[in-house]
C-alpha cells in the first residue's frame, strides 16, 4: 500500500477521530484513520480512561480505610497497595479500550494506517510507517490531532520523573512527595488519587483559588476544603521557576508572594494546561489557517478556511473535552455526505474527577448575567439531605441549579458531589430541551438515589423542597407555577 | 472553458425574482463580482454579481421574466479567475497552488480589522442587508457608514468602528445577517493595497517558515455566514431535534416565534413554515414591546379556485410585524371610540399668523403640533391615558414621561415615530421634529428607538380624508387620538344668520379595562376646551 485513495481520511483516532471515521464508514464513505501512537488518542491510553481507573481504585482503597470501619467492617492488618499489579490492572483497562476502537474500526472496514502523518497539500498526506512512506490521498480530510500537555521553562518533561499526566499516570511505584505545579482539573484529579495511594503533595498554584475560572467558585470551594483536609498542601499565588536535582530527589524553587522558596519532591508533575498540536502534520502546507495559539479555525461546520478539510476536536478549539470531540466526529462525515448539520450545542457539560466530582452544564451565575439575564432564581440541594448520599457516606457538596426568573428555563446546573459525573446528563438533557425548573420538578425521580437531588434542587429554586427547611409557599411561588 | 452562472440565494424565503435589466451583454468581458442582472424580489431590487470572470456568451432570459434561484442565469466562456465569492471555489483553488502569490506575501504585515454588524436596537437580533455603501478597495474613515440593514423595524445605517481600506465583504445584498456577525473586513494601515480578488487577501499569519504557499485568506467559508440557516442563537429555546428539523428544512430557528411555553420553538411551528418564509418576532428577548407575550392565533388558510386571477406574496418583514401587533393590540384591549366635531376657527387663525414665523424659522406648522400639546395637556389631566396595563403582573403603570407617537403613512407601510418628551418641547421644536421624522419614516431610515417607548399616540389621517375612524390602540399604550379632515361647517349664528366655522374631529379610542366612557367624555371635553381655545391652552403650558 504505497499510494491509496480515500473519500475521508481522518487524522487522529482520539475520541473525535475514531468516532468520525466509524460514522464516515456508516455513511458508506471508503474511509482510512491514521494513528501515530495507541488507537484511541490521549482519552483512552494516557488520559480519561486510566486516570479513572486510579481514581476508582484509591477511592475504594480510602472507603475501606476510613468508612468501613464505621459500618462495622473490620480488616484485619490493613491494606498493602501493589503498585505494580494496580498500574497493570489500569493499563489492561487501556487496552481493552484501545481493542474495542480497533474492533469497532475493522468492523465498519475502516483501513487503519500506523504512522505519522503530515499534509504534502490539501488532496495527500505522506505517512510515515515503520515500513517507509506511504502517500495517501483524500477527497476530504478530518484532522482530529488533539493537544498536548504545556510544558514550562526549566520544568523538561522525562516522563520518568519531572512528568506531564502521561508519566504521573504511568508510575510504577508511589512517590514519597510529589511537587504539582498547577491546581487545574487535570493536576487536581491525580493529587486526590495520589494523596489516597500516601503521597506527600504540594500543589503550586499561581491564582488565588483551585480550579480557578474552570468551575462554579462554591464547587471548588467543596473540592478545595477536602483536599486540604485530607492533606494536600497547596500554595497559593504561587509561581515555579526552576528544579534542581538532589541526592534526594528533587528542590523545586517556586515565587510565593515575591519570595522564593524551596518544595523538595521525589517526583514533579507538571500540569498548567495543554496546548493544541497545531504545529504539527504540517499543516500549512495544505493552506490550512492556524491561529497563534495554535488552533484550527473552523466555522461551525467545523471546516477549516480549506473546503475539503475539517477539524475536529482539541485541535478546533476550547473546550477541549472529549465528549465535545465526539460530538462533532458525528456531525462533520454527515455534512461531507451533504446532509445540513451544524455545531449548536446549548452546552458541553464538563467534569473533574476530584474527590469528592464537579460537573457542570450551562451557564454559571456570572455567565448567565453576563448574557443578559439578570433575574435569577438560583438554589442549592445539599447531598446531606439525600438519603442515598447518606448510606454512602459520602454527603459533601451539593446540586446547585440556576434558572431565568421570568421563564424558568434552566440555565445552568453546577454539581459538587458524589457521582455528579453521572447527574449532570440530566441537566445536559435539561438544557438542551429547554426545560423549565418545573419539568424536572415535577419528573418524579426514583427513590432512593442520588438523583434526587437534581429534583428537590428544581423546588428549591421554587423555594419549596422538601427536604430541606425553606419558608411556606407563599402566593406569589403558587402563582409561578404555571 | 464554459461556465454557468446561477441566479444566488436572494435572501431568506425567497425562491425567485424578476429580471429588471442585464448590465452586460454577450461578448462583454466581466469581472469576478461584478454585477451583471437586476433582479427585483419582493423584498429589494437585488444585484446580481458574477462569481467568476469570463466573457458573456449567451443570456438566457430576457427582462421581465421570473427566475428561479438557482437556475443558470447566463452562460460565461473562459472562466480563469476563481471567484472571490464562492468561498468553496476559491478555497479549493489556492490550495494546491505551488508557486507563492507575491501579492499576498508582500501584503502579510497589514492587519485584518473584523467589522461587525453592531446592536441595532432592543430586541433585534439580526437584520437584512441593503446594501454596501462602500466598495471593496475603499479606503473608509472612522464612523463612515459601510452598510444599511433593514431590521423589522427600521433601516439602520451601519458606521465602520475603524478606518481602513475595505478587503472583503461576508453577506451579499437580500441576506439577513445576525448581530454580532463580521461583516466585511478592513485592511488596516498598512495593510492591503491591491485586492481585486478576496482570495488573494493575506491573511496575517506568522511568517516564521517558508510556507510554500500563502495562507489563504479565511473567506466566508469561515464565518457562521456560509451555513444557512444560520446557527440557533444560544437563548432560542428548542429541542435539538427541533433544532436539527429546522436545519434540514431550511428554516432559520432564530426567526421563528415559538407557540410553545415559555416561547418553545416546537417541530410543529418549525413544520408551519414549510420551509418557507418565517415570522420576524424573535422568541425569548422581547422583540415586541416591553412585557407583551407573543401569542398564539388560529392561522386559518386562505384557498380558493380562482388562483389564476390571485396573486401570492409572503407576509414578511415590516408587514409582517405589523399584522402581529395590530393582531395582538385587537386581541388583548377592549376597543371603544367616542368621537365628536371640534370648532377649530381659532386654531386655524393662530396658525395662519404663524405662516411667516415657521418661515423664518425654516419650517412648517401643522396642526399636528397644537394637537400634541394639547394632548398632553389632557393627558396630564387624566393620567390613566398616559398608562399601561403589566398584564404578567396585574398592576397599571402610569408614567410620568411624555412621549408622543404619530403615525406615518410609508411606502413600506404604517410606522410609529416617537417624539420622546415632548412635553418639554416648544410647538416649533415639535415641528420641526415631525417633518424629521416623518421625512426619515417614509425613507426607511428611522432608527429603531425612534419607534420605540410612545406612551400614547395621535394618528392623522385629515390629509387624506374620512370623516371619522376607530383606529386600533398601538399596546402596549391604552389610547389613541383621531384627527380628521378640516372642512367649513355651517352654524346657525345667535343672530338668526347662518355662518360657517372651521370644524374638525376628533376621536379618542380608548382601553376599556382602564378608562371608562364618562374618562374619555370627559378627556374629549377637556381636549376639546384646548383645541378650540388654543390662548386658554398656552395658559397652561409649562
Amino acid at each position: 500500500m504505497s499510494n491509496s485513495t480515500f473519500d475521508i481520511v481522518v487524522i487522529g483516532s482520539g475520541p473525535g477521530g475514531y468516532v468520525a471515521a466509524i460514522r464516515a464508514s456508516q455513511l458508506g464513505f471508503k474511509t482510512a484513520i491514521i494513528e501515530r501512537e495507541a488507537l484511541g488518542g490521549v482519552c483512552l491510553n494516557v488520559g480519561c480512561i486510566p486516570s479513572k481507573a486510579m481514581i476508582n481504585a484509591t477511592h475504594l482503597l480510602h472507603k475501606a480505610q476510613h468508612d468501613f470501619k464505621t459500618m462495622g467492617l473490620n480488616i484485619k492488618g490493613g491494606i498493602d497497595v501493589d503498585m505494580p499489579t494496580l498500574v497493570k490492572w489500569k493499563q489492561s483497562v487501556c487496552d481493552k479500550m484501545s481493542g474495542g476502537v480497533k474492533q469497532l474500526l475493522k468492523g465498519n472496514t475502516v483501513t487503519i494506517i500506523s504512522g505519522t502523518a503530515e499534509f504534502k497539500n490539501s488532496k495527500e498526506l505522506s505517512v510515515k510507517t515503520t515500513e517507509g512512506t506511504d502517500i495517501i490521498t483524500g477527497k476530504h480530510f478530518i484532522v482530529a490531532t488533539g493537544s498536548r500537555p504545556i510544558e514550562i521553562p526549566g520544568f523538561p518533561f522525562d516522563e520518568k520523573d519531572i512528568c506531564s499526566s502521561t508519566g504521573a499516570l504511568a508510575f510504577d511505584q508511589i512517590p514519597k512527595r510529589i511537587v504539582v505545579i498547577g491546581g487545574g482539573y487535570i493536576g487536581l484529579e491525580i493529587s486526590s488519587y495520589l494523596r489516597k495511594l500516601g503521597t506527600e503533595v504540594t500543589v503550586i498554584e499561581a491564582n488565588t483559588s483551585l480550579l480557578a475560572g474552570v468551575v462554579d467558585p462554591e464547587c471548588a470551594q467543596v473540592v478545595t476544603r477536602k483536599a486540604e483536609k485530607a492533606g494536600i498542601k497547596v500554595i497559593y499565588g504561587a509561581k515555579a521557576k526552576s528544579q534542581k536535582k538532589t541526592k534526594d530527589g528533587f528542590e523545586v524553587t517556586a515565587e510565593v508572594n515575591g519570595k522564593d522558596e524551596i518544595f523538595k519532591a521525589d517526583k514533579i508533575l507538571v500540569t498548567v494546561g495543554r496546548r493544541p498540536n497545531g504545529d504539527q502534520a504540517n499543516l500549512k502546507a495544505a493552506g490550512i489557517y492556524v491561529d497563534e495559539r495554535g488552533f484550527v479555525k473552523v466555522d461551525a461546520q467545523r471546516r477549516t478556511n480549506v473546503s475539503n478539510i475539517f477539524a475536529i476536536g482539541d485541535i478546533c478549539g476550547q473546550p477541549m473535552l472529549a465528549h465535545k470531540a465526539s460530538h462533532e466526529g458525528v456531525m462533520v462525515p454527515e455534512i461531507i455526505s451533504g446532509i445540513n448539520r451544524v455545531y449548536d450545542a446549548k452546552t458541553v457539560p464538563a467534569v473533574v474527577f476530584t474527590d469528592p466530582e464537579i460537573a457542570a452544564a450551562g451557564m454559571t451565575e456570572a455567565e448567565a448575567k453576563a448574557k443578559g439575564y439578570n433575574d435569577l432564581l438560583i438554589a442549592k440541594f445539599p447531598f446531606g439531605a439525600n438519603g442515598k448520599a447518606v448510606a454512602m457516606m459520602e454527603t459533601e457538596g451539593f446540586v446547585k441549579m440556576i434558572a431565568d426568573k421570568k421563564t424558568h428555563v434552566v440555565l445552568g446546573v453546577h454539581i459538587v458531589g458524589p457521582e455528579a459525573s453521572n447527574l449532570i446528563s440530566e441537566a445536559a438533557l435539561a438544557i438542551e430541551m429547554g426545560a423549565r425548573i418545573e419539568d424536572i420538578a415535577l419528573t418524579i425521580h426514583p427513590h432512593p438515589t442520588l438523583g434526587e437531588t437534581m429534583m428537590e434542587a428544581a423546588e428549591a429554586t421554587l423555594g419549596h423542597a422538601i427536604h430541606i427547611i425553606q419558608k411556606p409557599l407563599t402566593n406569589a411561588t403558587k402563582s409561578a407555577h404555571t | 472553458m464554459a461556465t454557468d452562472v446561477k441566479l444566488p440565494e436572494l435572501g431568506e424565503g425567497v425562491t425567485e425574482g424578476e429580471l429588471v435589466k442585464w448590465l452586460v451583454k454577450p461578448g462583454d468581458q466581466v469581472k469576478a463580482d461584478q454585477t451583471v442582472a437586476e433582479i427585483m424580489t419582493d423584498k429589494a431590487t437585488v444585484e446580481v454579481p458574477s462569481p467568476v470572470a469570463g466573457v458573456v456568451k449567451e443570456l438566457l432570459f430576457k427582462p421581465g421574466q421570473i427566475i428561479k434561484v438557482e437556475s443558470v442565469i447566463l452562460k460565461l466562456e473562459g472562466g480563469a479567475n476563481a471567484t472571490p465569492s464562492a468561498p468553496t471555489a476559491s478555497a479549493v483553488k489556492s490550495a494546491p497552488v505551488a508557486t507563492p502569490t507575491p501579492l499576498a506575501a508582500t501584503t502579510a504585515g497589514g492587519s485584518t480589522i473584523s467589522v461587525k454588524l453592531p446592536e441595532l436596537g432592543e430586541g433585534v437580533t439580526e437584520g437584512e442587508l441593503v446594501k454596501w455603501t462602500v466598495n471593496i478597495g475603499d479606503t473608509v474613515k472612522a464612523d463612515q457608514t459601510v452598510a444599511e440593514i433593514m431590521t423589522d423595524k427600521a433601516t439602520v445605517e451601519v458606521p465602520s468602528p475603524v478606518a481602513g481600506v475595505v478587503k472583503e465583504f461576508k453577506f451579499k445584498k437580500g441576506e439577513v445577517i445576525k448581530v454580532e456577525s463580521v461583516i466585511l473586513t478592513l485592511a488596516g494601515s498598512g495593510g492591503v493595497a491591491t485586492s481585486t480578488s478576496a482570495s488573494n487577501g493575506a491573511h496575517t499569519a506568522p511568517k516564521t517558515t517558508s510556507a510554500p504557499m500563502t495562507a489563504p485568506t479565511m473567506t466566508a467559508s469561515t464565518s457562521s455566514g456560509g451555513i444557512y440557516p444560520p446557527v440557533a442563537d444560544s437563548k432560542v429555546l428548542a429541542t435539538p431535534a427541533t433544532r436539527r428539523l429546522a436545519r434540514e428544512m431550511g428554516v432559520d430557528i432564530n426567526g421563528l416565534s415559538g407557540s410553545g411555553l415559555a416561547g418553545r420553538v416546537t417541530r410543529e411551528d418549525v413544520i408551519n413554515t414549510k420551509g418557507g418564509s418565517t415570522s420576524v418576532s424573535s422568541t425569548g428577548t422581547g422583540a415586541t414591546s416591553a412585557g407583551t407575550a407573543t401569542m398564539n392565533f388560529p392561522k386559518p388558510a386562505f384557498s380558493s379556485n380562482n388562483a389564476a386571477l390571485e396573486e401570492r406574496v409572503d407576509l414578511i418583514g415590516i408587514r409582517k410585524k405589523i399584522a402581529q401587533n395590530m393582531q395582538m393590540s385587537k386581541a388583548i384591549i377592549p376597543h371603544f371610540t367616542i368621537m365628536d366635531d371640534a370648532d377649530v376657527t381659532q386654531l386655524v387663525a393662530l396658525r395662519e399668523s404663524l405662516k411667516d414665523f415657521a418661515e423664518k424659522n425654516e419650517t412648517k406648522i401643522t396642526y399636528l403640533p397644537f394637537v400634541m400639546k394639547a394632548v398632553i395637556a389632557t393627558i396630564k389631566e387624566f393620567p390613566q391615558f398616559n398608562a399601561s396595563i403589566d398584564d404578567a403582573n396585574s398592576q397599571i403603570v402610569y408614567k410620568k414621561y411624555f412621549n408622543l407617537g404619530f403615525a406615518a403613512d410609508t411606502p413600506n407601510g404604517l410606522m410609529v415615530p416617537v417624539i420622546k418628551n415632548a412635553d418639554q418641547k416648544t410647538i416649533l421644536e415639535l415641528s420641526k421634529e415631525i417633518i424629521d421624522l416623518s421625512t426619515r419614516a417614509r425613507s426607511g431610515k428611522l432608527k429603531p428607538d425612534e419607534m420605540k417607548g410612545a406612551t400614547i399616540t395621535i394618528t392623522n389621517i385629515g390629509s387624506v380624508g374620512g370623516t371619522y375612524a376607530t383606529p386600533i390602540i398601538n399596546h402596549p399604550e391604552v389610547a389613541i387620538i383621531g384627527m380628521y379632515k378640516m372642512t367649513d361647517k355651517p352654524i346657525l349664528k345667535k343672530d338668526g344668520s347662518i355662518g360657517f366655522i372651521k370644524s374638525m374631529n376628533y376621536t379618542v379610542t380608548a382601553d376599556h379595562r382602564l378608562i371608562d366612557g364618562a374618562v374619555a367624555a370627559n378627556f374629549l371635553k377637556s381636549f376639546f376646551n384646548k383645541i378650540q381655545n388654543p390662548g386658554v391652552m398656552m395658559m397652561g403650558m409649562s
